[in-house]
């Protein structure tokens, strides 16, 4: 039986690949399985997270889309938190530039302005980021994303 | 691997979408995400989205690897269609389209010769069907079957050790190990054997090797498609041409030479010498080069002069390579012809027994280069003061000989298939015949190339220049050049190259043609000998070659 967790009516949903999204300050992970289906504000930072992750060039059909954020994340690229938040910066703004030419027919709790690397903390191989999503409605969402890195 | 012969979804093979350009697959996917929208429009489907990556897509590039399998497929209805599409031009496809309008691909052959193996002992060697012979160049080729070598051969396996100085030598029959004109060795190319024989001094071809063709091309498949589709009669040209390929798969080329053909002699011989119908010499070549076989025959004495030497008589008989060229070599029954006898005269003449086939043949040399020609050749031996006896008893009266002989295969077996009452028209007397041979000889050709060119590559490529010129055709210097220049990396072609064709008409006498640009066979009617009758021969030894390195 499919259920809601929260009221879309009318909206377009997409599928859920990060369901802890729903969760604050729960670190963000993919799971599928369940059939969940996503929308709004969670539906835009999914698609966010997974396009700063996809390397650029990926898909043939959209050599936009994607970013160099994962494969900047280098020992020889990265040494001070000041290379990180550069890095998150340029990134970022490649990402918000492709969604926002694909995303102009969303409501505006869809539609993300800005992107906020709020804090990042090296556990072990892993950087987990915490980014807060600004929308053009207004709202704001925070996700933790850990990303390993390469040394 | 092409798309016709792979129907179908293969991961690594046609699932890439490097197959297609950005804008093809963008297309495919807006029509995906159209079909997907219209079907469920509650489902977000803009580009970046999940959805949209992980299933419109795939989807899209599925849908294109489909529309292109089906255009390919529409292709392979012509093959017209096939060769313009390469990727589909592979012999599965080409060979199904072929055989609904009865066409069959002429398959190639692999080259035989002989490789002479010397050795520093008189042993019995064993060579099993294992054995191989590799050149240089990685071509491999295998004893025709397990032999044993010996001084004293015993059976039809066993050959024969030959004693050259301090050192030995037999000779082993072998066979390329596959199709195609570059197992065509020239005399004395090296190869080594494996597994390594015991005393082994050296190895090479012994004789440039025979036959060894390639499978017809699909454009060489595609230039008969027309004839193909002619009726399939003995009634024209086109039809006789036809018939004979689709029946022969050997046939290279056809000339039939009718009622007022300038090459038919046969049906003007009345009183008036008016031409008369009823009359057909279809000329076939059968194979791309001349072949050269060997049998053992009895010589007869025919004179002693007085302590110099004797002349004997062989005869060829209609049914001893019939239709061939002549005899090249003859030496003691069972020698190795490194060297021959003297070959004083050939003459061929008319054997016209009655196998059921009446033909009319008003002259000897209408029937040559048919089945029904027997050839008398008169050779010459020596006297051998050194053996001690007297003439006499050096000559005996008759001797067993080995004959070699160069020839086309298959003119007999055209011959029955013409003259079958059940297919030709009624009261048509059809006589088939071996091309009149037109043996060609070039100048030394100076080519300037770096080291990755082989000169046996360019010597191949002038080799199948000349011996696949059709009936009528003429040996052009502009186009040996440009053969030579099609290899890669070749710089330069010293020019002149002087070419030499030896002509063996059929009235006996061999007449000599020169040109430094273009050898046309001459018009001679009245021996036999007009382009259309005649056709062009090279061996790989008269092809010289020199490589400059540059």
């Amino acid at each position: 039986m499919i259920t809601t967790s929260k009221d879309y009516s009318g909206r377009q949903v997409d599928l859920s690949v990060f369901p802890s999204l729903a969760t604050a300050n729960v670190p963000v992970s993919s799971e599928f399985g369940e059939g969940k289906v996503v929308a709004g504000p969670m539906a835009a930072a999914q698609d966010f997270l997974r396009i700063l992750l996809t390397a650029t060039g990926h898909y043939k059909s959209d050599p936009s889309l994607g970013s160099d954020f994962y494969s900047g994340l280098s020992g020889k690229n990265v040494r001070f938190s000041s290379d990180l938040l550069h890095l998150f910066m340029i990134e970022s703004d490649k990402v918000l530039d492709y969604l926002a030419i694909h995303s102009t027919n969303l409501p505006d709790d869809e539609r993300i302005t800005e992107a906020r690397l709020v804090s990042s903390q090296v556990i072990g191989t892993s950087i987990d980021l915490v980014i807060e999503l600004s929308f053009v409605a207004g709202n704001t969402l925070t996700v933790r994303l850990p990303v390993q890195w390469s040394i | 691997m092409s798309d016709a012969s792979n129907l179908g979804y293969v991961a690594g093979i046609n699932l890439d979408t490097d197959l297609f350009t950005e804008a093809e697959l963008l297309e495919e996917e807006t029509k995906v995400a159209q079909v997907i929208l219209d079907y469920a429009p509650s489902l977000k489907l803009t580009r970046g989205g999940t959805l949209y990556d992980l299933v419109v897509r795939p989807r899209a590039l599925l849908n294109a690897i489909a529309t292109k399998l089906n255009k390919s497929l529409q292709s392979t209805q012509s093959l017209q269609g096939v060769v313009e599409n390469p990727e589909l031009a592979v012999d599965e496809v080409v060979d199904a389209i072929l055989s609904n309008r009865g066409i069959k691909r002429r398959i190639g052959s692999k080259a035989t010769g002989t490789v002479r193996v010397n050795v520093s002992r008189n042993d019995v060697y064993s060579l099993h069907s294992d054995l191989t012979f590799v050149t240089a160049t990685g071509l491999v080729f295998l004893p025709q079957q397990s032999y044993r070598a010996t001084v004293d051969p015993q059976n039809d396996t066993d050959l024969t050790i030959y004693a050259t100085g301090d050192q030995f030598y037999f000779l082993v029959p072998v066979i390329a190990q596959v199709t195609g004109a570059a197992s065509r060795l020239i005399d004395v190319t090296e190869l080594l054997p494996s597994p390594t024989i015991p005393n082994l001094i050296s190895s090479f071809a012994f004789g440039s090797f025979q036959g060894g063709e390639n499978d017809e091309t699909n454009e060489e498949l595609l230039a008969r498609e027309p004839e193909a589709l002619a009726a399939k009669n003995h009634v024209s040209a086109v039809s006789i041409s036809s018939t004979l390929k689709d029946q022969f798969t050997f046939v290279r080329d056809v000339s039939v030479q009718g009622m007022n053909s300038l090459g038919m002699s046969r049906n003007a011989s009345n009183l008036l010498s008016f031409k008369m119908g009823g009359y057909a010499d279809v000329y076939v070549r059968t194979a791309q080069a001349a072949s050269y076989g060997q049998i053992n025959k009895t010589a007869t004495l025919v004179e002693i002069e007085g302590t110099t030497k004797a002349t004997y008589s062989l005869v060829i008989d209609r049914d001893d390579f019939p239709g061939h060229f002549f005899v090249s070599k003859i030496g003691p029954a069972g020698s190795d012809l490194v060297s021959s006898y003297l070959i004083t005269s050939e003459e061929k003449t008319a054997d016209l027994r009655t196998d059921g086939q009446i033909h009319h043949v008003p002259a000897s040399k209408d029937a040559v280069y048919t089945r029904y020609q027997k050839n008398t050749v008169l050779f010459e031996i020596e006297f051998d003061e050194t053996l001690g006896t007297n003439p006499v008893d050096q000559f005996p009266a008759t001797l067993a000989v080995t004959a070699q002989v160069a020839y086309l295969p298959g003119i007999k077996e055209i011959q029955d298939f013409l003259s079958d009452p059940t297919r030709g028209v009624v009261l048509s007397d059809y006589l088939a015949k071996a091309p009149v041979p037109c043996f060609v000889h070039l100048s030394p050709i100076r080519v300037h190339a770096p080291s990755s060119v082989k000169g046996e590559d360019v010597r191949l490529a002038v080799f199948d220049y000349i011996n696949g010129l059709p009936f009528g055709s003429e040996v052009r210097v502009d186009e040996i050049l440009s053969v030579i220049k099609a290899i890669a990396d070749v710089k330069r072609v010293d020019l002149p190259i002087r070419i030499t064709g030896d002509i063996y008409c059929p009235d006996g006498v061999v007449r000599t043609i020169r040109d430094d640009n273009a050898l046309g066979v001459p018009s001679l009617p009245e021996v036999g000998v007009v382009p259309e009758t005649t056709a062009f021969f090279v061996e790989l030894s008269d092809i010289p070659i020199a490589m400059i390195e540059v």
